[in-house]
């Protein structure tokens, strides 16, 4: 039994009277504490795969299960996302935004606890009351992780979440990122263009192509990985020979 | 005495006081005629002895009265239709032009008619205000709502939002800003449609007391009228949107 299970899963745009296909038969099982890291060039469709997942679009074909029942806009699969840019409430602060997700709970009051959790976890001690409009790039992308994490979803997505940050917040967030998945409790299904960022925090690489899975690369080092030892630059050639359109 | 100075600086009191000064000056200096311009303390005068009398509360209660009413009735229609065109856009595409055509109608332009069907009562007062604050609210509160971010209404969707909670919780925070800015301009415009009503037909008002004091060639009295509605309008705009933006806040921000 797969934990989730992509089939098949094909989505068509129709752009006048053009038909693009931004996915063209994914097939991916992916297991419960995976860390899995969706690579490829723009416009390989890897957005539309979490688009799809999240519930954002539907797919024009295939199917996804999660423990072997269908997800469905009405059995949709539970999901946290992380977006490019934060996407924080401007209006809500730290701790509104945290508890996004149970807004709408009658219950929603009682949750302190966990904002404290979130806090803490995410090292924003002292920021709780602040806007967004206060946050710096890297706080604001820290406070949107927390936001998927809150809801306790069974997947984490993250789109491209750290494309927008400098180098430094980057490295910053990547090992926050690593330090959250080594807790144990979260399967991650990450995409970026970034192939070094990819290997830093993949268990499994995935390299998608014309909207279909290419390869897919086991990482077997530990964490926190360094970019100039041997293994990590033959991973990146291996990765880049992949992701590369002359060799097919 | 520096910190009284700045004080006066920062809020915003410097123009008025130059303006009253040059005023005073000018009118004790006899750069014009006092009767056509009369002096502050003519206006003061005139502005305390009406409120002895009770000539000014009474015309200032009859004029709120119907600001309230008139204004709360616009808000609330404009309000409703505006939430409901945005949430059924095929209405909206019905209603548009038929709106449009009577946006462009001057309100004062239909007194005659409304004195004609209602008689010089309430009524047609009222209806004014409607006509005259309703857009402004509509207007706002339906391009605020149009406006609304749709990359945070998929936020709400992928932690599984229903229809109604987006809206709630997403849509329409959002759009408040647009919102209180369409309620401050149809207050200010439910001003200026009283006024002009009460001008025309009316025993009481602010307008009513204007015209009167000019049938009786007392223009300290229209002057007092004037800065009577000026700050009227200014006082209760102030004290409507603190207590919006203190209740937003605290409540239904969350």
């Amino acid at each position: 039994m797969s934990w989730l299970k992509i089939e098949n899963l094909r989505k068509t745009y129709e752009l006048e009277n053009m038909k693009v296909n931004a996915l063209s038969g994914v097939n991916l099982e992916i297991n419960q504490g995976e860390f899995i890291v969706v690579v490829g060039r723009n416009g390989s469709g890897k957005t539309t795969l979490l688009n799809i997942l999240a519930g954002l679009e539907e797919q024009s074909l295939g199917k996804v299960f999660f423990q072997d029942n269908e997800c469905t806009i009405e059995n949709p699969l539970s999901v946290g996302m992380v977006f490019q840019e934060a996407r924080l409430m401007p209006w809500l602060s730290v701790e509104r935004n945290l508890l996004f997700p149970f807004l709408p709970d009658k219950n929603f009051s009682k949750l302190h606890q966990k904002t404290l959790d979130l806090v803490k976890m995410l090292k924003l001690e002292g920021y709780e009351n602040a806007m967004p409009s206060q946050l710096s790039s890297g706080m604001a992308q820290r406070v949107a992780l927390g936001r998927a994490l809150s809801y306790n979803p069974e997947i984490v997505l993250l789109d491209e979440p750290l494309g927008a940050l400098d180098y430094f917040t980057r490295r910053t967030l990547q090992l926050e990122l690593i330090r959250i998945y080594l807790k144990g409790e979260k399967t991650f299904l990450m995409v970026t263009h970034d192939v070094e960022e990819a290997l830093r925090l993949a268990t499994r690489v995935i390299v998608l192509k014309n909207g279909s899975i290419d390869s897919s690369i086991q990482i077997n080092m530990e964490y926190p990985r360094v970019r100039n030892c041997p293994e990590f630059q033959d991973l990146i050639d291996k990765v880049l020979l992949a992701l590369d359109d002359s060799e097919a | 005495m520096k910190s009284i100075k700045n004080s006066i600086i920062c809020s915003g009191l410097l123009v008025p006081i130059m303006i009253i000064f040059i005023w005073w000056l000018g009118s004790n200096a006899f750069w014009w005629n006092t009767f056509l311009l009369p002096s502050p303390t003519q206006t003061a005068s005139a502005f305390f002895s009406y409120l002895q009398n009770g000539e000014l509360q009474k015309h200032v209660c009859a004029s709120l009265s119907r600001i309230i009413k008139g204004f709360g009735l616009s808000a609330v229609i404009a309000l409703s239709l505006a939430l409901l065109c945005s949430q059924f856009p095929a209405l909206l595409t019905q209603i548009e032009p038929t709106l449009e055509f009577f946006r462009h109608i001057p309100p004062m332009s239909v007194i005659p008619l409304l004195i004609l069907w209602f008689g010089i009562g309430e009524s047609p007062k009222i209806i004014l205000i409607i006509l005259a604050t309703f857009f402004p609210v509509f207007l706002n509160t339906l391009q605020g709502i149009k406006a609304s971010d749709s990359k945070l209404t998929e936020v709400a969707k992928v932690f599984g939002y229903s229809h109604w909670n987006q809206f709630r919780f997403v849509v329409l925070p959002e759009a408040i800003p647009s919102i209180l800015t369409g309620l401050r301009l149809g207050l200010g415009y439910s001003w200026r449609a009283l006024v002009a009503a009460e001008l025309v037909a009316a025993a009481s008002g602010l307008g009513y007391m204007i015209l009167d004091a000019e049938k009786l060639s007392r223009s300290d009295v229209v002057l007092m009228g004037i800065f009577v509605i000026g700050a009227l309008g200014a006082f209760i705009d102030y004290i409507f949107f603190s207590f919006l933006k203190l209740s937003l806040k605290k409540g239904y921000m969350l």
